[in-house]
C-alpha cells in the first residue's frame, strides 16, 4: 500500500484560488465577433474548417462529428473564455493543455488538482487531425 | 473535443485539474477530406497517474462538465474522510462506480460480489478474455466504464487505457501517423 500526502485545509484552499492568467485580459474584454475574427485569422487551416463544418447532414463518425463541433464553435465565438487568446496550449479549446500527461502530473501534485488526460486518435494540436 | 470549447468546460476544469493530452490511435484521412476511424477518451486521474474515471468517446460539453464534477467531489468525499492510501482509495471509488451502475444504468452489484481489490503496486494490464466477459455484461460504453473501474479501482492509467480503447471504444491502439489518402 502507497501512502498518499495529506491534504491540509491549506492546500484545499489554494486549489480552489482562481487562477492568475485570467487577469492579462485586462479590465475591457474586447467583443466575441472580434476576437473570432482574429483567431481564426491566425489558423491557415481556418478557411478548409468553415467549408467542412458546414457541408452536408451531420457525420455518423463521432471524431468527425466532433471536429465539426470545435469549427462551429470557433464560428460563433472563439474562446469565450478569453484565456485562449494567442495561446496554443488551449489547443482551440477553453482548456489550458500541458504537452505531456507526466508534466501534468507533476504539476497536478504542486498545485494539489486532479489531472485530466485527453487520449485521442491523431494530433490534439491540429484541429484537421483529432 | 467540440464539449472542451465551452466556456464553462474550460473554467471548470483549469480550476480544479491540470489538463494535458497524448495520442493513443490514428485514423485515416481520406482524399475527400472523410475521417475513417478515430476516437477519444477522457481520463480523471490522481497526481499519481490512477484513473478515477473514464469518459469514453464524444460526449457534449454538459456531460463533461457533469462526469467532471462526480470526479471532483467524490475526490472531496476522499479527502474529507482522509482516503491517503491507495487502498482505501480504491475502496470508496469503487463504491462510488457500483452506485452509478446502479443509478444510471440499473445494474446492482454489492462489493462482496466483486474481486478482492488488487494490489497497489499491481502493474500488469487489466485486458484478456476475462476481462472482456466482465464488460460483455454490459452493452454502453459508459457502463462498461463504471463496471471496470469497480472492478480493478483506481488502476494505473497505464493498465487500462489498452482496455478503455480498443474493448470499450473498439478502436485499436496505434502508434502510426496519421495516413492522407492523397
Amino acid at each position: 500500500v502507497q501512502p498518499q500526502k495529506p491534504v491540509s485545509a491549506a492546500s484545499a484552499a489554494k486549489r480552489n484560488a482562481q487562477p492568475a492568467k485570467e487577469a492579462k485580459s485586462g479590465p475591457t474584454p474586447p467583443p466575441p465577433p472580434v476576437l473570432a475574427v482574429n483567431h481564426i485569422a491566425k489558423e491557415p487551416r481556418a478557411p478548409e474548417q468553415v467549408e467542412f463544418s458546414t457541408a452536408g447532414p451531420p457525420a455518423k463518425d463521432p471524431v468527425q462529428s466532433v471536429v465539426q463541433q470545435v469549427t462551429v464553435k470557433k464560428e460563433q465565438s472563439v474562446c469565450s473564455t478569453q484565456t485562449c487568446k494567442g495561446n496554443d496550449n488551449f489547443c482551440g479549446t477553453a482548456v489550458a493543455f500541458l504537452p505531456s500527461p507526466k508534466l501534468a502530473e507533476e504539476e497536478a501534485a504542486k498545485q494539489h488538482k486532479l489531472v485530466f488526460v485527453l487520449h485521442v486518435s491523431g494530433n490534439f494540436e491540429d484541429p484537421g487531425f483529432t | 473535443v467540440g464539449a472542451l470549447a465551452q466556456k464553462d468546460v474550460g473554467e471548470y476544469l483549469n480550476k480544479y485539474f491540470v489538463s494535458s493530452y497524448q495520442k493513443v490511435s490514428t485514423f485515416t484521412l481520406t482524399a475527400g477530406g472523410q475521417k475513417q476511424g478515430g476516437n477519444v477518451a477522457s481520463y480523471f486521474c490522481t497526481p499519481e497517474g490512477r484513473v478515477l474515471h473514464v469518459v469514453a468517446g464524444p460526449v457534449s460539453g454538459a456531460k463533461l462538465l457533469e462526469e467532471a464534477r462526480w470526479v471532483e467531489e467524490t475526490w472531496k468525499l476522499a479527502e474529507m474522510q482522509r482516503a491517503e492510501s491507495v487502498g482505501q482509495l480504491q475502496s470508496l471509488f469503487r463504491a462510488a462506480h457500483l452506485e452509478r451502475l446502479a443509478k444510471d444504468y440499473n445494474l446492482r452489484l454489492s462489493a462482496r460480489q466483486l474481486p478482492q481489490q488488487e494490489s497497489s503496486s499491481a502493474v500488469t494490464p487489466i485486458r484478456g478474455p476475462r476481462v472482456d466477459a466482465l464488460l460483455n455484461r454490459v452493452a454502453e460504453p459508459q457502463a462498461k466504464v463504471h463496471l471496470l473501474l469497480a472492478v480493478y479501482s483506481v488502476p494505473k492509467i497505464a493498465r487500462v487505457y489498452g482496455t478503455v480503447f480498443e474493448s470499450i471504444l473498439n478502436q485499436a491502439i496505434s502508434t502510426t501517423p496519421v495516413v492522407q489518402n492523397r
